[in-house]
Protein backbone atom coordinates (compact mmCIF):
# COMPACT_ATOMS: atom_id res chain seq x y z
CA UNK A 1 0.00 0.00 0.00
CA UNK A 2 1.37 3.41 -0.95
CA UNK A 3 2.10 5.72 1.96
CA UNK A 4 0.42 9.11 1.63
CA UNK A 5 2.64 12.10 2.19
CA UNK A 6 1.27 14.72 4.57
CA UNK A 7 -0.17 17.65 2.57
CA UNK A 8 2.30 20.20 3.84
CA UNK A 9 5.29 18.00 3.03
CA UNK A 10 4.16 17.67 -0.58
CA UNK A 11 3.70 21.43 -0.75
CA UNK A 12 7.18 22.00 0.57
CA UNK A 13 8.86 19.62 -1.82
CA UNK A 14 9.77 22.60 -3.94
CA UNK A 15 11.39 24.39 -1.06
CA UNK A 16 13.70 27.24 -2.08
CA UNK A 17 16.74 28.29 -0.15
CA UNK A 18 17.52 32.00 -0.48
CA UNK A 19 20.75 33.67 0.55
CA UNK A 20 19.86 36.71 2.66
CA UNK A 21 22.15 39.41 3.95
CA UNK A 22 22.63 39.09 7.66
CA UNK A 23 21.60 42.71 8.26
CA UNK A 24 18.29 42.05 6.51
CA UNK A 25 17.27 39.38 8.99
CA UNK A 26 15.04 40.58 11.82
CA UNK A 27 14.97 38.73 15.15
CA UNK A 28 11.42 38.27 16.45
CA UNK A 29 10.95 40.85 19.22
CA UNK A 30 9.13 38.40 21.52
CA UNK A 31 11.30 35.36 20.97
CA UNK A 32 10.59 33.34 24.13
CA UNK A 33 13.74 31.28 23.95
CA UNK A 34 16.80 32.13 26.07
CA UNK A 35 19.59 31.14 23.73
CA UNK A 36 22.71 33.06 24.75
CA UNK A 37 24.34 30.07 26.53
CA UNK A 38 24.07 28.08 23.28
CA UNK A 39 25.61 30.65 20.93
CA UNK A 40 29.25 29.59 21.37
CA UNK A 41 28.46 25.92 20.77
CA UNK A 42 26.41 26.71 17.67
CA UNK A 43 29.17 29.00 16.38
CA UNK A 44 31.68 26.24 16.89
CA UNK A 45 29.43 23.80 15.02
CA UNK A 46 28.99 26.23 12.09
CA UNK A 47 32.71 26.80 12.07
CA UNK A 48 33.40 23.09 11.86
CA UNK A 49 30.58 21.85 9.65
CA UNK A 50 29.40 24.95 7.79
CA UNK A 51 25.99 26.63 7.89
CA UNK A 52 23.96 23.52 7.06
CA UNK A 53 20.60 24.32 8.64
CA UNK A 54 18.88 27.31 7.02
CA UNK A 55 17.10 29.97 9.02
CA UNK A 56 13.32 30.05 8.63
CA UNK A 57 11.85 33.52 8.06
CA UNK A 58 8.44 34.96 7.26
CA UNK A 59 7.58 37.18 4.32
CA UNK A 60 9.05 40.22 6.13
CA UNK A 61 12.37 38.51 6.98
CA UNK A 62 11.36 38.14 10.63
CA UNK A 63 12.94 35.00 12.05
CA UNK A 64 10.65 32.10 12.85
CA UNK A 65 13.35 29.54 13.65
CA UNK A 66 17.08 30.16 13.90
CA UNK A 67 17.67 32.98 16.38
CA UNK A 68 20.67 31.19 17.90
CA UNK A 69 22.13 30.47 14.46
CA UNK A 70 21.81 34.16 13.62
CA UNK A 71 23.67 35.17 16.80
CA UNK A 72 26.35 32.58 16.07
CA UNK A 73 26.66 33.83 12.48
CA UNK A 74 27.10 37.40 13.71
CA UNK A 75 29.80 36.16 16.04
CA UNK A 76 31.52 34.45 13.12
CA UNK A 77 31.13 37.65 11.03
CA UNK A 78 29.24 35.85 8.25
CA UNK A 79 27.73 38.12 5.63
CA UNK A 80 24.90 36.04 4.15
CA UNK A 81 22.85 33.15 5.45
CA UNK A 82 20.78 30.45 3.77
CA UNK A 83 17.11 31.00 4.59
CA UNK A 84 13.79 29.34 3.90
CA UNK A 85 10.79 31.61 3.58
CA UNK A 86 7.71 30.06 5.17
CA UNK A 87 5.15 31.79 3.00
CA UNK A 88 2.62 29.01 3.40
CA UNK A 89 2.07 29.56 7.13
CA UNK A 90 -0.58 31.79 8.68
CA UNK A 91 0.38 34.31 11.37
CA UNK A 92 -0.91 31.93 14.04
CA UNK A 93 1.01 28.99 12.58
CA UNK A 94 4.18 31.09 12.52
CA UNK A 95 3.72 31.97 16.18
CA UNK A 96 3.07 28.32 17.06
CA UNK A 97 5.93 26.95 14.98
CA UNK A 98 8.33 29.33 16.69
CA UNK A 99 7.52 27.59 19.98
CA UNK A 100 7.02 24.06 18.65
CA UNK A 101 10.38 24.03 16.88
CA UNK A 102 12.12 24.56 20.22
CA UNK A 103 9.78 22.59 22.45
CA UNK A 104 9.86 19.35 20.47
CA UNK A 105 13.63 19.04 20.99
CA UNK A 106 13.10 18.69 24.70
CA UNK A 107 11.41 15.33 24.37
CA UNK A 108 14.36 13.56 22.81
CA UNK A 109 16.95 11.89 25.04
CA UNK A 110 20.24 10.09 24.52
CA UNK A 111 20.83 6.40 24.21
CA UNK A 112 24.09 6.50 26.16
CA UNK A 113 25.63 3.18 25.05
CA UNK A 114 25.08 4.11 21.39
CA UNK A 115 26.36 7.61 22.00
CA UNK A 116 29.48 6.22 23.65
CA UNK A 117 30.06 3.98 20.64
CA UNK A 118 29.76 6.89 18.25
CA UNK A 119 32.09 9.05 20.33
CA UNK A 120 34.61 6.21 20.59
CA UNK A 121 34.54 5.75 16.82
CA UNK A 122 35.16 9.45 16.31
CA UNK A 123 38.12 9.20 18.63
CA UNK A 124 39.49 6.32 16.58
CA UNK A 125 39.06 8.46 13.48
CA UNK A 126 41.12 11.16 15.22
CA UNK A 127 38.22 13.56 15.02
CA UNK A 128 38.56 15.92 17.94
CA UNK A 129 35.48 17.99 18.68
CA UNK A 130 33.94 19.39 21.85
CA UNK A 131 30.25 18.51 21.74
CA UNK A 132 29.68 20.07 25.13
CA UNK A 133 28.71 16.89 26.93
CA UNK A 134 29.25 17.64 30.58
CA UNK A 135 30.95 14.33 31.27
CA UNK A 136 32.91 14.09 28.03
CA UNK A 137 36.18 15.17 29.52
CA UNK A 138 35.77 14.13 33.11
CA UNK A 139 37.83 11.51 34.80
CA UNK A 140 35.56 9.56 37.11
CA UNK A 141 38.53 8.71 39.32
CA UNK A 142 38.73 12.38 40.30
CA UNK A 143 35.43 11.85 42.08
CA UNK A 144 36.82 9.18 44.35
CA UNK A 145 39.19 11.07 46.55
CA UNK A 146 39.80 9.27 49.82
CA UNK A 147 39.80 12.16 52.25
CA UNK A 148 36.52 13.44 50.89
CA UNK A 149 34.82 10.13 50.66
CA UNK A 150 34.61 9.12 54.28
CA UNK A 151 31.32 9.71 56.10
CA UNK A 152 31.50 12.90 58.10
CA UNK A 153 31.20 12.52 61.83
CA UNK A 154 31.68 15.59 63.97
CA UNK A 155 32.06 14.76 67.67
CA UNK A 156 29.15 12.48 68.42
CA UNK A 157 26.87 13.98 65.80
CA UNK A 158 25.60 12.16 62.78
CA UNK A 159 23.59 13.24 59.77
CA UNK A 160 20.74 11.30 58.17
CA UNK A 161 21.86 10.57 54.58
CA UNK A 162 18.33 10.99 53.27
CA UNK A 163 16.80 14.00 54.97
CA UNK A 164 19.91 15.73 56.29
CA UNK A 165 18.74 15.91 59.89
CA UNK A 166 21.66 16.05 62.30
CA UNK A 167 21.40 14.43 65.70
CA UNK A 168 23.52 13.10 68.52
CA UNK A 169 24.41 9.49 69.10
CA UNK B 1 11.42 8.73 35.24
CA UNK B 2 9.45 7.75 38.29
CA UNK B 3 9.10 10.36 41.01
CA UNK B 4 8.23 8.66 44.28
CA UNK B 5 6.47 10.97 46.70
CA UNK B 6 7.58 10.50 50.29
CA UNK B 7 5.72 11.68 53.37
CA UNK B 8 2.25 10.55 52.27
CA UNK B 9 1.54 9.46 55.84
CA UNK B 10 0.91 13.09 56.80
CA UNK B 11 -2.16 13.30 54.59
CA UNK B 12 -3.10 9.63 54.48
CA UNK B 13 -6.21 10.00 56.61
CA UNK B 14 -7.55 12.85 54.49
CA UNK B 15 -6.85 11.16 51.16
CA UNK B 16 -10.06 9.57 49.90
CA UNK B 17 -8.99 8.58 46.42
CA UNK B 18 -7.13 5.52 45.24
CA UNK B 19 -3.36 5.59 45.44
CA UNK B 20 -2.80 2.78 42.99
CA UNK B 21 -1.47 5.06 40.26
CA UNK B 22 0.67 7.19 42.56
CA UNK B 23 4.33 6.41 43.14
CA UNK B 24 4.91 6.50 46.89
CA UNK B 25 7.88 6.01 49.14
CA UNK B 26 7.20 5.36 52.78
CA UNK B 27 9.22 4.40 55.76
CA UNK B 28 8.92 1.27 57.88
CA UNK B 29 9.40 3.43 60.93
CA UNK B 30 6.16 5.28 60.13
CA UNK B 31 4.24 2.02 60.02
CA UNK B 32 6.01 0.28 62.86
CA UNK B 33 3.62 1.10 65.63
CA UNK B 34 0.40 1.70 63.79
CA UNK B 35 -1.78 0.27 61.11
CA UNK B 36 -0.45 0.99 57.65
CA UNK B 37 -2.44 1.85 54.57
CA UNK B 38 -2.95 -0.58 51.72
CA UNK B 39 -0.66 1.48 49.55
CA UNK B 40 2.36 -0.30 51.03
CA UNK B 41 1.30 -3.36 49.06
CA UNK B 42 1.06 -1.60 45.73
CA UNK B 43 3.74 -2.21 43.13
CA UNK B 44 4.61 1.44 42.72
CA UNK B 45 5.68 1.81 46.31
CA UNK B 46 9.18 1.77 47.79
CA UNK B 47 9.73 1.09 51.47
CA UNK B 48 12.75 2.32 53.32
CA UNK B 49 13.78 1.29 56.79
CA UNK B 50 13.43 4.66 58.50
CA UNK B 51 16.37 3.57 60.62
CA UNK B 52 17.71 7.08 61.04
CA UNK B 53 14.41 8.47 62.25
CA UNK B 54 14.06 5.54 64.59
CA UNK B 55 17.47 6.17 66.07
CA UNK B 56 16.82 9.87 66.40
CA UNK B 57 13.69 9.22 68.42
CA UNK B 58 15.02 6.31 70.40
CA UNK B 59 18.04 8.25 71.66
CA UNK B 60 19.88 5.19 72.91
CA UNK B 61 21.71 2.14 71.62
CA UNK B 62 19.69 0.37 68.99
CA UNK B 63 19.54 -3.35 68.39
CA UNK B 64 19.91 -3.17 64.61
CA UNK B 65 19.57 -6.93 64.22
CA UNK B 66 16.18 -6.81 65.83
CA UNK B 67 15.15 -3.75 63.85
CA UNK B 68 16.19 -5.44 60.61
CA UNK B 69 14.25 -8.55 61.51
CA UNK B 70 11.11 -6.52 62.16
CA UNK B 71 11.67 -4.62 58.93
CA UNK B 72 12.09 -7.87 57.01
CA UNK B 73 8.99 -9.40 58.58
CA UNK B 74 6.96 -6.34 57.62
CA UNK B 75 8.19 -6.67 54.03
CA UNK B 76 7.24 -10.33 54.05
CA UNK B 77 3.84 -9.73 55.62
CA UNK B 78 2.84 -7.14 53.02
CA UNK B 79 4.68 -8.81 50.16
CA UNK B 80 6.57 -5.61 49.37
CA UNK B 81 8.63 -5.79 46.19
CA UNK B 82 10.77 -2.69 46.41
CA UNK B 83 12.57 -1.97 49.64
CA UNK B 84 15.77 -0.19 50.54
CA UNK B 85 18.52 -1.73 52.58
CA UNK B 86 19.37 -0.50 56.08
CA UNK B 87 21.00 2.71 54.95
CA UNK B 88 23.17 3.32 58.00
CA UNK B 89 26.76 3.13 56.75
CA UNK B 90 27.68 6.21 58.74
CA UNK B 91 26.40 4.73 62.00
CA UNK B 92 27.58 1.14 61.99
CA UNK B 93 29.92 0.97 59.01
CA UNK B 94 29.63 -0.84 55.71
CA UNK B 95 30.59 -4.30 56.99
CA UNK B 96 27.72 -4.31 59.47
CA UNK B 97 25.35 -2.91 56.86
CA UNK B 98 26.31 -5.81 54.59
CA UNK B 99 25.48 -8.28 57.35
CA UNK B 100 22.09 -6.64 57.84
CA UNK B 101 21.54 -6.70 54.09
CA UNK B 102 22.18 -10.42 54.00
CA UNK B 103 19.79 -10.92 56.87
CA UNK B 104 17.13 -8.75 55.22
CA UNK B 105 17.41 -10.64 51.95
CA UNK B 106 17.45 -14.05 53.63
CA UNK B 107 14.31 -13.39 55.65
CA UNK B 108 12.41 -11.79 52.77
CA UNK B 109 13.87 -14.08 50.14
CA UNK B 110 14.06 -11.03 47.87
CA UNK B 111 16.75 -8.64 46.78
CA UNK B 112 16.72 -5.21 48.35
CA UNK B 113 17.75 -1.91 46.80
CA UNK B 114 21.27 -1.34 48.10
CA UNK B 115 22.33 2.25 48.67
CA UNK B 116 25.68 3.35 47.31
CA UNK B 117 27.53 6.06 49.19
CA UNK B 118 30.64 7.84 48.07
CA UNK B 119 32.56 6.12 50.85
CA UNK B 120 31.82 2.76 49.22
CA UNK B 121 34.03 3.65 46.28
CA UNK B 122 34.09 2.94 42.56
CA UNK B 123 34.63 -0.82 42.57
CA UNK B 124 31.77 -1.29 44.99
CA UNK B 125 29.47 0.57 42.61
CA UNK B 126 30.56 -1.59 39.69
CA UNK B 127 29.86 -4.72 41.71
CA UNK B 128 26.51 -3.42 42.94
CA UNK B 129 25.20 -2.76 39.45
CA UNK B 130 26.34 -6.20 38.35
CA UNK B 131 24.64 -7.95 41.24
CA UNK B 132 21.42 -5.95 41.49
CA UNK B 133 18.64 -4.88 39.12
CA UNK B 134 17.88 -1.76 41.12
CA UNK B 135 20.29 0.31 43.21
CA UNK B 136 20.17 3.71 44.87
CA UNK B 137 22.63 6.54 45.24
CA UNK B 138 22.48 8.06 48.72
CA UNK B 139 23.88 11.07 50.48
CA UNK B 140 22.70 13.57 47.88
CA UNK B 141 20.44 15.44 50.30
CA UNK B 142 23.28 16.01 52.76
CA UNK B 143 25.91 17.14 50.27
CA UNK B 144 27.92 13.97 50.63
CA UNK B 145 27.85 14.43 46.86
CA UNK B 146 28.17 18.15 46.28
CA UNK B 147 26.38 20.00 43.53
CA UNK B 148 29.62 20.59 41.62
CA UNK B 149 30.02 16.79 41.57
CA UNK B 150 26.64 16.12 39.98
CA UNK B 151 28.45 16.05 36.65
CA UNK B 152 29.65 12.58 37.64
CA UNK B 153 26.09 11.24 37.88
CA UNK B 154 25.97 10.43 34.20
CA UNK B 155 28.92 8.08 34.62
CA UNK B 156 26.93 6.20 37.26
CA UNK B 157 23.82 6.16 35.11
CA UNK B 158 25.69 5.00 32.04
CA UNK B 159 27.56 2.22 33.78
CA UNK B 160 24.32 1.01 35.38
CA UNK B 161 22.45 1.10 32.10
CA UNK B 162 25.09 -1.09 30.52
CA UNK B 163 24.37 -3.66 33.22
CA UNK B 164 20.58 -3.25 32.86
CA UNK B 165 20.43 -1.93 36.37
CA UNK B 166 18.03 0.84 37.39
CA UNK B 167 19.22 3.72 39.55
CA UNK B 168 17.22 5.58 42.19
CA UNK B 169 18.45 9.02 43.29
CA UNK B 170 17.64 9.05 47.01
CA UNK B 171 16.36 12.46 48.03
CA UNK B 172 17.30 14.05 44.71
CA UNK B 173 14.83 16.88 44.85
CA UNK B 174 16.31 19.35 42.41
CA UNK B 175 13.60 18.94 39.85
CA UNK B 176 15.12 21.30 37.30
CA UNK B 177 18.15 19.02 37.09
CA UNK B 178 16.13 15.91 36.37
CA UNK B 179 16.32 16.62 32.66
CA UNK B 180 20.07 16.53 32.88
CA UNK B 181 20.44 13.50 35.09
CA UNK B 182 18.03 10.82 33.98
CA UNK B 183 17.73 8.62 37.02
CA UNK B 184 15.23 5.81 36.63
CA UNK B 185 13.57 7.07 39.77
CA UNK B 186 13.97 9.64 42.51
CA UNK B 187 11.97 10.50 45.61
CA UNK B 188 10.96 13.76 47.11
CA UNK B 189 9.12 15.20 50.08
CA UNK B 190 9.17 18.68 48.58
CA UNK B 191 5.40 18.66 47.99
CA UNK B 192 5.03 18.56 51.77
CA UNK B 193 7.40 21.38 52.57
CA UNK B 194 6.05 24.83 53.17
CA UNK B 195 2.34 24.06 53.29
CA UNK B 196 2.06 25.59 56.73
CA UNK B 197 3.68 28.76 55.41
CA UNK B 198 1.08 28.94 52.71
CA UNK B 199 3.31 27.91 49.83
CA UNK B 200 1.19 26.84 46.92
CA UNK B 201 2.75 24.52 44.37
CA UNK B 202 2.03 25.43 40.79
CA UNK B 203 3.33 23.77 37.67
CA UNK B 204 5.24 25.89 35.20
CA UNK B 205 4.63 25.73 31.46
CA UNK B 206 7.06 22.86 31.20
CA UNK B 207 5.18 20.80 33.78
CA UNK B 208 7.69 21.36 36.59
CA UNK B 209 6.57 22.26 40.11
CA UNK B 210 7.40 25.67 41.39
CA UNK B 211 6.21 27.54 44.48
CA UNK B 212 3.95 30.51 44.73
CA UNK B 213 4.08 32.21 48.09
CA UNK B 214 1.02 33.50 49.85
CA UNK B 215 0.75 37.09 50.86
CA UNK B 216 2.56 37.95 54.06
CA UNK B 217 0.53 37.66 57.27
CA UNK B 218 -2.32 35.77 55.64
CA UNK B 219 -2.97 32.69 57.70
CA UNK B 220 -3.58 29.41 55.96
CA UNK B 221 -7.10 28.35 56.84
CA UNK B 222 -6.51 24.67 56.44
CA UNK B 223 -2.99 23.33 56.09
CA UNK B 224 -4.26 19.88 55.20
CA UNK B 225 -6.26 21.21 52.27
CA UNK B 226 -3.20 23.03 51.03
CA UNK B 227 -1.01 19.95 51.48
CA UNK B 228 -3.55 17.89 49.56
CA UNK B 229 -3.58 20.47 46.79
CA UNK B 230 0.22 20.50 46.64
CA UNK B 231 0.29 16.71 46.66
CA UNK B 232 -2.08 16.67 43.69
CA UNK B 233 0.16 19.07 41.82
CA UNK B 234 3.09 16.73 42.37
CA UNK B 235 1.03 13.81 41.11
CA UNK B 236 0.63 15.76 37.87
CA UNK B 237 4.39 16.22 37.80
CA UNK B 238 4.81 12.49 38.42
CA UNK B 239 2.77 11.80 35.31
CA UNK B 240 4.74 14.35 33.31
CA UNK B 241 8.05 12.88 34.49
CA UNK B 242 6.99 9.35 33.73
CA UNK B 243 6.11 10.33 30.19
CA UNK B 244 8.82 12.80 29.31
CA UNK B 245 11.83 12.42 31.59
Amino acid sequence: MAVRQPKRLVKESNIKIELLKIEDLIPYHNNPRVNDPAVDMVASSINEFGFKVPIVVDKNNIIIAGHTRLKAAIKLKLKELPCIRATDLTDAQIKAFRIADNKTNEFATWDFPLLDMELAELKEMDFDYDFGFEDENINIDDFFIDEDSQPKEKDNKITCPECGTEFEI
Amino acid sequence: MKIYLAGFKTIEKYWKESTKDIYLLSSFYEHKNEKCGNYVKQKNHILDSGAFTFMQNKNKTVDWDKYTEEYANFIKKYNIELFIEMDIDSIIGLKEVEKLRTKLENVTNKKCIPVWHKSRGKEYWLQMIKNYDYVAIGGIAINEIKQNEYKYFNWFLKTAKKENCKVHGLGFTKTKLLKKYRFDSVDSTTWNVGGKFGNVVILDRCGFPTKRYKKKYNRVKNVNDLNMYNFNQWIKFQKYAEKYL
